[in-house]
Order: structure tokens, then sequence, then C-alpha cells
């Protein structure tokens, strides 16, 4: 339990050295989650074990009693934090080229501080601890999202995200203390605090909001950060809050259950539909972040159920599939959000019909880009499937069970169909974006300007392939072989559809290449005018804005600011006024006492 | 040795008006340290004093300090402040003895235990400020002197109105009406008298405080003093604070706890509401800050209303709120020396016209918007423990509500100001190098707003935890 609190006081060491801005910033700074990869070796024991480390320690005043506790669940959400940390830390490390995108010494330190942050997350074991490391996170992220704040949109983007971060962090507060006070006369009263709070974070819609936003405006590495470690983050403490056997709220009444499914199959269906509409890469990977959360909470939900009917195993088969799917969520997405990154910083292009040919001119990109889309599609053997499948096959299990028929029955559905959506999308986006050849001149004309950023990708990758193909050898799924034949069955279909998309995609992207090549240059030039023109028309597209965002939120809060400028006349105005206020406030007191 | 607190300030501001030039920004600077060490020395010595008006209590262990650290801050940057807007000597000498003035009155405010001489020394403080807000002589300048004069000295008269309901007809003939005596009051009497003594107090008190609705002159007061003045204001934001808690003791006593607390969360939340209201789209940033002031009032308040814990908590909200907001109006002053505006979109790309100021600035709007580490965020933390625990669930979502909406409100202000491109024409170029040094004392302030977030010795948490059990009776 010591080497965590030692390791957080040396993350944060790390960013204030990392401030100084001296020439050796970026390497203080990457020391600091670096450092963090001490931590696997715990994870592993803890895992292996079964170990609940526990510490009471008696701080200083502000602090008081604190108590610390590390266990499975906690383990389990560290492993993102350690991997996606420490790889983001050496993305930012290697980024020294172009100049324009190379970290600047606040990245580091706001990375270390929002790493610190989160680890005390998850080794907290009180209400307090939890509040400041969420907090500490939250406001450290703000910052940076805003790494390019010379950008309009960035500013913008950010300041939703704050906005949306800080209201639910008072949402949070408001359920961390009907939780300590034991106002527990209505659990379910903190359990929705928590899932506003808490779901908002992890991206479920339609709290979502931020999301999209703001890992559109985020450097890269950024976003995989946010998608891989804060948005779990979310799923992390909604999870404590009742997940099984840790449940801080004790036994769960059914229909938090259907609440968990329901807007679940909502964050699904909607993340996959508006990622398919996007055309901007990171928007793309920010709705897929959603629709992943999606079969995150369905997955949890479903796992509920089992536990009110019972069924241990389905219910233990259940949470596996959640946990396998978040890790591997967190590892593919982060491999999609650098790529992206180094996409965007290589060619300053980051519409995805301008983009092609990603796979000639960036080497390790392009491949990246694809296994990515492939994990991100669900396609064995990389790891994107294996937690689908367990909650697909958990699901099918689930048919079977009186009760939960039609929760699962619509699970398999949402599953399926998001499933299949997110299949075209991804393969969409390969298919468009990293075949064929380049049809701008952005991409026809860059070069990768900086080999190195292939050890952070290539980290990624490695683990997208292994624990994709090898987790099925570590683990032993007992009782579900029936249903690895019809995972199988699925299987097959799944890659027919995917070779079929392919095919279909890369002849409609050959189309106007083949005449690129037979015409020359001339056409090129025609072709990336054309569609530059269509571009820059259909800039603000429905499918660009969130459509909560824009039809919801935006015109809330635009009309509470125009009922705080009607009220404005009750500021300003002379001293007459003043005193009046006084007389005034001071009459109505007497009257009221008297 | 007491009164050498408020003897020392009054003295050397005697002594400033014969001097000018570097002597004078020094003597401001020697007295400021002096009374610092005084200071430091009354936290572990037991002072005492041969008049028995004054006394050092815990709760006086808390106020001077947070005051004494605030002027040395506040005279730090008053020194070159000074030397970049100079004018005559003559006015400078008179502000230099304005600003002694109102700081010794107010270290002798704080250690007063009877009420009169409180009243008395709060109208010494408020006198002396005066003149120190008209300082520019600009028209605007003046009429916001005037308004606050007004203003605060109507507030100081409600105050003396309260205290004389109270002790003519309460104390008992021939005691002096210090504050042990008055604990002493029978409830067995009248209390609709009380009531009405104990509103006037606190309404008169709150003026001072910059409670909603009373806090008008706030506003125009921090945008048009000089820089090192408004971020003193906290510091008689918090003398009139304490004057509103050590009232409170004595009508917690006389039975009217339940009043008080009424009372006090009833302003508490008005002072966020207007708070709220005006924060959100304001063009001035001055004005801003000092409706997040009125909004910090209003936290205190709450936590007074909020039992011991609460308390506590307001305690600690108090001492980091002055630091933050002295930190913030001083940089105020840079930015107002850099962009020559005082409006929001004047004012652009901080952090890459004036990059310390700018970074410093987004460090204020963590802290004073709550955020963890720093101090503020465990003063809320406690002040809505206190909340919960007295069973104010309502005041809390309306807290935690209008809290989410300035936190918007600043957000929009502070962040664009930082963030944005800088206007045309304006020069990246590093400016003053004055200016560089009033970037220290205001950094100082932001780190003693963070300390008390990360660590507080254990014999301030005894302190703390003392004069908070004592204010909430």
């Amino acid at each position: 339990m010591f080497i965590f609190i030692v390791l957080i006081a040396f993350v944060i060491a790390c960013g204030f050295g990392a401030a100084l801005k001296t020439r050796a910033s970026s390497f203080i700074g990457a020391l600091g989650p670096t450092a963090g990869l001490a931590a696997l070796p715990i994870i592993y024991l803890v895992l292996a074990n079964r170990w609940n480390l526990i510490l009471e320690q008696e701080l200083p005043f502000p602090f008081g009693h604190c108590r610390f506790e590390f266990g499975m669940v906690d383990a389990v959400f560290m492993i993102p934090l350690t991997i996606v940390g420490f790889t983001v830390a050496l993305f930012g490390f290697c980024l020294k080229k172009p100049e324009h995108a190379a970290m600047p010494p606040q990245f580091w330190f706001f990375l270390n501080i929002m790493y610190a942050g989160m680890m005390t997350m998850l080794v907290a074991g009180d209400t307090a601890l939890y509040i400041i490391g969420w907090e500490v996170m939250s406001w450290a992220a703000f910052f940076l999202i805003c790494t390019y704040f010379r950008r309009r949109e960035v500013r913008e983007a950010g300041i939703v995200y704050f906005i949306a971060a800080h209201i639910t962090f008072l949402i949070i507060l408001v359920s961390a203390f009907m939780f300590e006070y034991e106002v527990i006369l209505y659990p379910s009263a903190i359990f929705l605090t928590g899932l506003a709070g808490f779901g908002s974070r992890a991206g479920l819609a339609p709290l979502h909001v931020w999301l999209p936003e703001a890992q559109t405006a985020a450097p890269g590495h950024v976003s995989a950060l946010l998608t891989g470690v804060m948005c779990n983050m979310g799923i992390y403490m909604m999870w404590r809050l009742t997940g099984a056997e840790i449940a801080m709220l004790g036994a769960i009444p059914l229909w938090w259950g259907y609440c968990f499914l329901g807007l679940g199959a909502v964050s699904a269906l909607y993340g996959a539909v508006m990622a398919l509409r996007q055309r901007n890469l990171k928007r793309l990977l920010a709705y897929s972040v959603v629709e992943n959360t999606g079969v995150i909470f369905m997955g949890i939900g479903l796992g509920y159920l089992a536990e009110h009917y019972g069924c241990e195993h389905l219910k233990n088969l259940l949470y596996l599939g959640c946990a396998l799917h978040m890790v591997n969520h967190a590892v593919f997405k982060s491999l999609l959000f650098m790529a992206a990154g180094v996409i965007v910083n290589q060619t300053e292009v980051s519409d995805i019909r301008l983009l092609a040919g990603i796979c000639k001119r960036l080497p390790f990109t392009g491949p990246a880009l694809i296994i990515g889309c492939a994990a991100a599609a669900g396609l064995p053997p990389l790891n994107g499937f294996i937690g689908e499948y367990l909650l697909f096959g958990g699901a099918i299990a689930a048919l079977e069970q009186s009760g939960m028929r039609e929760a699962a029955m619509l699970t398999l559905a949402v599953l399926g169909v998001a499933g299949i959506l997110m299949l075209v999308c991804f393969a969409r986006l390969a298919g468009i974006a990293a075949l064929g050849e380049p049809r701008c001149k952005a991409v026809a004309s860059c070069v990768q300007s900086n080999m190195s950023l292939k050890y952070p990708l290539t980290i990624l990758m490695g683990l997208c392939i292994l624990s994709g193909a090898g987790l099925p050898f570590f683990m032993e799924v007992p009782g579900i072989l029936r249903q690895i034949l019809l995972g199988l069955a699925v299987l097959v279909v799944l890659a027919v559809f995917w070779t079929a998309v392919r095919r279909l995609l890369s002849q409609k992207n050959a189309a106007p290449l083949t005449s690129e090549h037979a015409a020359g240059e001339k056409t090129t030039l025609i072709w990336t005018t054309v569609l530059e023109e269509e571009v820059g028309k259909v800039e603000f597209d429905g499918g660009e804005r969130d459509v909560v965002l824009e039809y919801a939120f935006r015109p809330l809060f635009r009309a509470l600011y125009g009922c705080c400028m009607k009220m404005k006349w009750l500021d300003g105005g002379g001293l007459g006024r003043g005193l009046v206020y006084v007389a005034l406030v001071l009459l109505i007191l007497l009257v009221w006492t008297l | 040795m007491l009164m050498m607190f408020p003897l020392i300030p009054i003295l050397c501001g005697i002594v400033c008006l014969f001097l000018k030039g570097a002597w004078l920004r020094l003597t401001l600077v020697g007295c400021a340290v002096l009374h610092l060490v005084l200071t430091l020395g009354a936290l572990f010595y037991p002072f005492t004093s041969p008049c028995g008006c004054l006394e050092l209590d815990s709760p006086s262990r808390v106020f001077l300090p947070a005051l004494s650290v605030l002027f040395l801050l506040v005279s730090l940057y008053s020194r070159d402040y000074m030397s970049l807007n100079s004018r005559e000597a003559k006015q400078e000498a008179h502000y230099s003895c304005c600003l002694l003035w109102m700081f010794g009155f107010m270290s002798a405010a704080v250690l007063s235990r009877h009420p009169g001489v409180t009243w008395a020394l709060m109208t010494g403080a408020v006198l002396s400020g005066g003149p120190l807000i008209g300082y520019h002589g600009t028209p605007e300048a003046r009429a916001a002197a005037w308004k606050y004069l007004i203003m605060c000295l109507s507030g100081l008269g409600l105050v003396l109105a309260g205290n004389l309901l109270l002790t003519v007809s309460f104390g008992e003939p021939g005691s002096p009406a210090l504050m042990e005596n008055l604990l002493k009051i029978k409830t067995d009497g009248e209390l609709k008298w009380l009531k009405v003594a104990y509103l006037c107090i606190l309404v008169g008190y709150g003026t001072i405080m910059g409670l909603a609705p009373m806090h008008t002159w706030l506003p125009d007061a921090c945008a048009e003093a000089p820089s090192p003045v408004a971020a003193l204001f906290p510091a008689l934001m918090n003398c009139a604070y304490l004057g509103i808690l050590r009232m409170g003791v004595v009508f917690g006593a006389a039975g009217l706890a339940d009043y008080r607390q009424g009372l006090l969360l009833f302003f508490g939340l008005g002072s966020m509401l207007f708070a709220a209201v005006s924060i959100i789209g304001q063009k001035d940033y001055s004005r801003m800050l000092a409706y997040s002031s009125t909004c910090g009032a209003g936290w205190m308040v709450l936590g007074a209303g909020g039992g011991p814990i609460g308390m506590l908590g307001a305690l600690l909200y108090m001492f980091c709120h002055s630091m933050i907001k002295g930190m913030l109006f001083m940089l105020c002053g840079n930015i107002i020396a850099v962009y020559r505006s005082r409006l929001v979109a004047k004012v652009g790309g901080l952090l890459q016209v004036a990059p310390s100021t700018g970074v410093l600035w987004l460090a204020g709007f963590i802290a004073l918007s709550g955020l963890p580490p720093f101090g503020i965020f465990q003063g809320n933390i406690r002040i809505c423990r206190g909340l919960v625990e007295s069973g104010s669930y309502l005041v809390l979502g309306g807290g935690l509500v209008l809290a989410a909406a300035v936190f918007v409100g600043s957000l929009l202000i502070f962040v664009p100001m930082a963030f944005d491109t800088p206007p045309e024409g304006m020069s990246l170029k590093p400016g003053n190098p004055l200016l560089k040094n009033l970037l220290g004392p205001a950094a100082m302030g932001g780190v003693l707003a963070l300390v008390p977030g990360v660590y507080v010795p254990q014999w301030l948490e005894q302190l703390l935890r003392e004069s908070a059990a004592f204010f909430s009776g």
C-alpha cells in the first residue's frame, strides 16, 4: 500500500519538476507515469491472490483520518491507468516534431497531476479522498484539453468540458454527502445522483455532451488519456457505488439494473449512429467511446439482473466481460486516438474523406490505425472481440433465465445492431483513411517527420493483438463451450461481412483513384478542390454537432444566461438604491421577526 | 503589549505624513514586518494589555495572522505599485497614513472584546478607508468613496443601535459590557428586543462585510480603488465577519441560536444569489472579483450557520479566501497596468502577453472556485458538511446550485482572459520590469492559500477548533 503513496508523491514531484521549464522538463515529466509501471506487479499480485490491501492512516489536519483500500476492482481499473498513462507519456516525450505540436512544460505538469489524482482515487477508501482525487483529475484534464489553447475551438471545447465537469462534481458531492451521513433512507437518490455525475464522465448518453467536444479538441494522446483512463474512472466509481461484493450501497434494487441497461442501450445506439455520421476523425472515435461505454453499462446492468435472480455464474461471466471490455477498450481506443493524433499533426487534415493513403505516407501510423479499427470493430483475434464476445455469451445464456429473457433479448439486439454499426463505421474509417492513394495535397506531401512515435504505437498494437489472441489461453471460462461454438459461427458471419464491406468500400475508393492515375496530376488537383469545396460547404452539417448538446443543453444554458442578464438591473444603481436595499431588507426582516 | 498591535501602525502612519519616496514605502513594509513578528509572538505567548478592552483569545489568534499576513503582502505590493502609479508625494504620504491607520484600527478591532469599542474601532477603520478608495481622484473614484463611506457608516449606525439596545436593556448596571458579562444575559427576558438588536448588528456588519443586498458599495469600491487597497478589503470583510461572529455568541447564549442560524442562512444564500446573477455576464473583471467576494461572504456566513464543523470550514475559508482574493486584486493591478482597461472584452491572451500573471490568474481561478488541493476546497467541504449535520439540506442544495452558477460565470471570464488571442497592437515583449516585482507578493498569497489545503500544523488545528467551538456556542 505504501508503494502507491510513494508513487503518488513521486508523480506529483515529477509534475512540479517538469513545470520548472528546464530542458529536461519533458524527461522529468515522462518519468512520473513511467514510474507508475511499478504498480503492475502489485496489480498482478492482488489479482492473483485476491488480496484486499487496507491502510488506515492519520494524516495532518485538512485530511484527518484517511482510509486507503486497494482490492481486485481497483487493481483491474489500475491496469489501464498504468498502461495508457505510460504510453501517453512516452508519446508526449517522443512528440518533438513537428515543432508546433511539441508538448510544453505545463502539459507535463498537468499530466502528472492528473495521473496522481487518478491514482489517489483508485487507492482511496473513503469519500473525502475520492472527491479530492476526482476533482484534481477533472481540473487537470481541463488544462490538458486546452494544450493548444490558441485555437478558438479548443478553448470552447475546454469550457464546455469544464462546465460539465464542475456541475457533475457538485452532483457527486451531493451524492457523497448523502452517502456519508447515511441519509440512506433513499439509497436510490444516491444512486441517481451518482449515475448523473459518474455516468456523465464515463460518457453515458445523454450526459456525454462534453465528450465529443473535448476529445476532438484535445491533442491525440490527451484524448487517449481521457478515453482510456478518465472515462473509465466514471465506470469505476459507479461500480464502487453499486457493484457486487464491494458495493458501498448494499443490495441493489432491480430497477437500478434496468436503469443501467436502458441508459447503456441508449448510449450504445446513439454513439454508434452518431459515429457513423461523423467526418472528423477524432469525433468519430469520440462517439465510438460513447458506444463502448453503453455496451459496458449494459453488461453491468444485465449482471445486476443476474445477481438479483441468483445466477452467480452468469453474473461472473458478465462482469468479467465488462472488465475485459473496459481494459481492452482503453487499449485500442488509445491506439486509435494516438494514431489520429499523429495523422492530424502531420497532415493538418482531420476530415476522413480527405485522408486516404495514410498507410503509404505514414508508416506505422497507417497499420496502427487499421489494427485499432479492426479491434474497435470487434474482430477476432484482436482484443476488442473478447469482451464483447463474453457479453454476447452472457446475454445468450441469460435468455434461458426466467425473468431475464426480455432484458437479454434487448441486450442482444442492441449489442448486435451497435456492433454491426461500429463494424461498418470502422471498416469505413480503415477503408477510406488508411488504404488507397493520397487524395489531397496535404496527405500526399506529408512525411512522417518523427519516427520515434512508433514506440508507443507499437506497444499498444502489441497489446491489442496479445491480449486479444492470448487471453483465451490464460483464462478459464468454464461452462461456456457451447457458446464458443456459437461465437465461432457469429465470427464467420462477421468476417464475411467485414470482407464484403471492405471490398465494397475499397472499390468505391478505387474509382476516383484510378482515374486520377490515368489523367495525371491535373485530375488530382480538380478532385482535391472539389472535395475541399464540398468540405467547406458542409462544415456545419448536423453530423458535426452533438444533438443533445445543441438542442438541449445549449438552449438551456442560453435561457439561464438570459434570465441572469434580465436580472442585471439588480446590480448597479447609485448610492440611493444601495441605501434603499439596506432599509428594505431591514424592514422586511423586522416585520418577520416581530 | 497588546496595545502595540494598533499603536505601531497608527504611530507609523503619523510618521508617514512627514516622509516621502522610498522612505515612505520602507516604513510601510517595516511596520508590516514588525506587526507580523509581534503576531507570530502572540500566537505562542499570552500577551496581555492594561486596557481591559483588548484580549487575546483563540478567535483573535486566528483572525490576527490573516490580517497581518495580508497586510504584509499588500505593503510589499504597494511599494512597487506606488512607484508605478506615483502621484504627488503628499498624496502618497496621505495614502500610506490612511492605509496604516486602517490596518491599526482593524488589528485593534480583532482584539477587542467590548462591543462598543469594536464599533468605534470599526468606524475608525471604515473612515480611514474612504480616502484610500478615492486615491486616484477621478470623479468615479470619489463617487465610489462617498458611496462606501455613507453605506458603511449607516451600517455602523445600525450596529450602534443594536449595541445600545443590547447593553442598555440587558446589561447589568454597573458592570462593563464585556463579552463575558454579556454572556450572562438572562434568557427569561423579552426576546423580541434582543432579536431586533441582533438583526441590526447583523445588517450593520453585513454591510461592511459585503453581504447582499447591502453589498452595493463593494463593486464600485473595488473597481475604483488602487489595487493594494482593493486587496486589503478582504481583511476589512474579515473584521466585520468577526464582529458578526462575536455578537452571535452573545445572542446564541441568550437563547437565540435558531433565530441566528436562520438569519445567517438567509443572508448566506441571498449573497450567493446576488453574486451569481451579477457575475454571469459581468463585463468588468474587478467588479467580478468584488461580486465573488460577496459570494465568499455568503459561504462564510453559511458556515457560521452550520454548527462547529461548518464554523471550522468557514474559518479555513476565511483565511484562504482573503489570501487568494488579495492575490487576485493585486493581479488586477498588473493587468490594468498592461492593458489599460478593466473590461474583460479588452483583455485577452494574458498567457502570451504576461505569462506569469496569466498563470497566477488561472491558479487564482482554480483556488477561488474551491477546487482541491487549495484551502478553499477544504473550507467549502467542511461548510457543506456542517450544513448537512445541522439538517439544512435545502440550503445546501441551493448553495451548490448557486456555486455552480458562480463557477460558470467566473469561468467564462477568467479563462478567455488568459487563453484568448491578445488584442491587436498588443506588444508581446516583456513589459516594465517593475511588473515582475509586483508578482512576488501576489504569488505568495497564492501559496498561502494552497498550504492550508494540504497541511495544517497541529497547534493551528487546535486553535481553529477552539475558535470554531467558541463561535458556535
